[in-house]
């Protein structure tokens, strides 16, 4: 297993006031975001999980609910300034550490839209926490009522290529991606496979079991 | 019934020939927004938010079909 500095980013956190200044850096366990187009360059953030002291947790809960910024870094992602922006909704838990007295604390920050799941069906765009093909065509089929099965999850990452339909997002400890498209397209493209024989009609009559996904799956593991 | 078929557990593939399909049954809510102008020129805005059942048939010729408690669309 890597190093926790190897796999973790860094949250920095800079508060000044008149008479003094407040700078907290910590350890960022996972994160999603997605850049913002108009420069500087900036990030609206989905996820962030940090871990470090009552305190300094304490801080960026707070820092969250104003609607602060940050500074995000790590393992392939360059620093960027990130903003949960408003309602924002934050989650907070011990880990105890053997060895160590005082437990870590460790804090879950998630922007509106993820949360109430605006993100979806209906805004054309959807943000999801890994790439992983079957994971991909799985949610997109669950979230949109597309009809299929789970052995069309190569045919339907093609078609996103074809189609340019994916966009990009910012990830440490996890590879998120955002998919473009409605419900009529895709069921445009699954017409089109059907009757040009690209995607195989199964044989087999009955009922259709997609395979289990935890969250092990989509956040990456420590190697 | 209802349950079971939002639930994912009656989604899977039927009929046979040119009939066999593939079915995928989901809730979706629907939004209703109407406004209502009183006479001392006030305007009342309602929403009111309900659930109801949608399925999604593919057939083996490409034919799609997306079935609600409105109407039938075909593609």
């Amino acid at each position: 297993m890597k190093n926790a500095h190897l796999r973790f980013g860094w949250l920095t956190y800079v508060k000044s006031t008149e008479k003094t200044t407040t700078s907290i850096r910590l350890h960022l366990d996972r994160f999603i975001g997605e850049m913002l187009p108009d420069p500087p360059r900036q990030a609206k953030a989905h996820l962030i999980s940090v871990i470090g002291g009552d305190t300094q947790i304490s801080a960026i809960n707070a820092a969250i609910s104003m609607g602060d910024r940050f500074m995000v870094e790590g393992p392939g992602v360059q620093p960027v300034r990130i903003c949960l922006e408003q309602n924002a909704q934050c989650f907070k838990g011990s880990i105890q550490l053997a060895g160590r007295k005082k437990p870590l604390r460790h804090l879950i920050g998630i922007s509106e839209g993820l949360a109430s799941g605006s993100m979806s069906a209906n805004s054309g765009r959807i943000l999801l926490a890994s790439s992983d093909r079957h994971f991909v065509w799985a949610s997109i089929a669950h979230i949109y009522g597309i009809p299929g099965i789970p052995e069309w999850a190569d045919w339907f990452q093609a078609e996103l290529n074809t189609h340019r339909a994916t966009g990009p997002a910012l990830g440490v400890g996890c590879d998120p991606i955002v998919i473009k498209g409605s419900k009529g397209q895709f069921l445009d493209w699954l017409s089109w496979g059907l009757e040009s024989g690209a995607v195989p009609f199964p044989t087999e009559t009955g009922s259709i079991r997609w395979p289990g996904v935890s969250l092990k799956d989509i956040f990456l593991q420590a190697e | 019934m209802g349950l079971l078929c939002t639930a994912g557990m009656l989604n899977g593939v039927f009929g046979e020939g040119e009939d066999r399909h593939i079915a995928h049954w989901r809730s979706v809510k629907y939004t209703d927004h109407w406004e209502e102008e009183e006479e001392d020129g006030s305007k009342t805005l309602h929403d009111r938010e309900r659930f109801s059942h949608e399925v999604t048939l593919v057939f083996t010729n490409g034919k799609t079909q997306i079935l609600t408690h409105e109407k039938k669309e075909s593609e």
